[in-house]
């Protein structure tokens, strides 16, 4: 991606081309991030989209003060699952349904891996909540350690720590999984 | 806690996550963390590995469009604001005087007016007959019905002129996508939409491309009407994903029980909660 600055820039002047590449390069990130908290495919693309539109909506306010894009994405994103889950609690009761899987077509592969991430997510229910955005934000959101922080309101430190007994636990949760032909 | 062994292993996750390295070569960079850090580093795998989920190809590139289609009413909105105050009395006016025109016309060339197709005298006094229909009809459910209703008929008046061996103008194309988008659109915005007008949508897109399909195989057609219609057929393929998707949202019949008591349904637990509300145009009673 250019010069982010230049890019946000053109973000603001709601340049279309800008618009269709920030789409491209973070859909599939606010997604993954987003269905990981809400654990149901249809709604995840819902407020993935919903996202786009709001920074859309918001963009003419939007001020680059040298924080990467995906920074003001990525907050959007987490505040409108916090609002999700806080607007109506029977969503909880939403089935968790078949996750399309990047890799496989094999019907069978695909069973397995939907599998895995039903295991992965109940695993990371059972983390702190400061841990929870860490390791969405980190590895479904595909973000580093700094934008996680800048994210979080937190030093990248922090962050760091939060990282490594998130990473302690979930090990410890899923110890026995297979990765690879590696066990955890 | 060791505040070092943090920075170490996100040193090792940036290096396998972004630069490709293995778990192995990054262990043998820190020998002496290297018992604590191959279990964290495999979990991190595994996670991230795990969670490389896609949102539906139809759904990202529909997605794409509506948030494209979003930017360009941003833009239009901010052109008319532009646009000095007395513009809307412009179009008050206008309706006014193509009323005023049709009456004395008299009603016969209305009514002759309706089979015309681009090109004709006649056309004219049909987009203007549409234009006052459209005017005056209220609420956003009819006047997704009227779009139907009118993609429907240039799609009539597009196979009509190819019938005839005439050429097929651009804004006919455009008209016809134009009033499809906007059906979708209005039936996108409202959560309440009727089961009953997704399937017409459906039906209308799927006519679309089928018609526009056959037409560009035609041999006889010239290449810049062959690349207006291929044009007119991307745009058509994703107005129909989106008519598909609305579709898809809908609650299978087969989950739902009709119970006749207080005229209500109740959704089995198959149903989502969005479904219950959604399922063939009816509101369901909440159990």
């Amino acid at each position: 991606m250019q010069d982010e600055e230049t890019f946000a820039q053109e973000i603001k002047k709601r340049d279309p081309e800008a618009w269709a590449r920030l789409y491209e390069e973070y859909f599939p990130r606010i997604y993954r991030y987003i269905a990981l908290r809400v654990q149901n495919q249809t709604e995840a693309e819902d407020l993935a989209e919903q996202v786009f539109l709001k920074a859309l909506e918001s963009s003419p306010s939007f001020k680059w003060r040298g924080a990467p894009i995906s920074s003001w994405l990525f907050r959007i994103a987490r505040n409108q699952v916090i609002d999700y889950w806080r607007t109506d609690k029977s969503k909880r009761t939403l089935p968790l349904n078949e996750f399309l899987v990047s890799d496989t077509i094999d019907p069978e592969r695909a069973a397995e891996r939907n599998s895995d991430i039903r295991q992965l997510i109940q695993a990371v229910g059972q983390l702190t909540q400061a841990q929870r955005d860490v390791i969405e934000l980190r590895f479904a959101g595909g973000l580093s350690i700094s934008e996680v922080a800048n994210i979080l309101g937190k030093s990248p430190g922090a962050v760091k720590v939060l990282q490594h007994s998130a990473l302690a636990t979930l090990r410890r949760k899923l110890s026995g999984w297979k990765n690879d032909g590696q066990t955890l | 806690m060791d505040k070092r062994f943090e920075d170490i292993l996100d040193t090792c996750l940036d290096r396998i996550t972004l630069k490709g390295d293995s778990i192995e070569q990054c262990l043998e960079s820190y020998p002496e963390q290297a018992a604590e850090l191959e279990p964290l580093l495999r979990a991190a795998l595994a996670i991230k590995e795990v969670s490389s989920i896609e949102p539906r190809p139809e759904f990202r590139q529909v997605a794409k469009a509506r948030l494209l289609s979003a930017l360009a009413a941003e833009e239009k909105k901010k052109e008319k604001r532009r646009l000095p105050l007395w513009s809307w009395q412009w179009r008050w006016a206008l309706a006014v005087a193509v009323i005023l025109a049709l009456f004395l016309a008299g009603g016969g060339t209305v009514m002759a007016s309706s089979d015309s197709l681009p090109g004709d005298v006649l056309y004219p006094v049909k987009m203007a007959t549409e234009k006052v229909q459209a005017f005056f009809t209220f609420g956003d459910e009819a006047k997704a019905n009227l779009h139907i209703k009118f993609a429907e008929r240039r799609v009539k008046e597009i196979e009509s002129l190819a019938g005839k061996g005439r050429s097929i103008p651009e804004s006919v194309l455009d008209m016809m996508r134009e009033q499809t988008e906007r059906a979708i659109d209005w039936v996108e915005r409202n959560k309440s939409f009727k089961r009953e007008m997704v399937v017409k949508l459906v039906d209308l897109t799927s006519n679309q491309k089928m018609m526009l399909v056959r037409l560009t195989d035609r041999e006889e057609v010239p290449p810049n009407v062959k690349l207006r219609l291929r044009k007119a057929l991307e745009r058509s393929e994703v107005a129909h994903d989106r008519a598909v998707i609305l579709k898809d949202r809908l609650p299978k019949l087969e989950n739902l029980r009709i119970i006749p008591w207080r005229n209500s349904c109740q959704a089995t637990e198959l149903g989502t909660s969005r479904a219950k509300e959604r399922a063939d145009g009816q509101y369901f009673t909440p159990w």
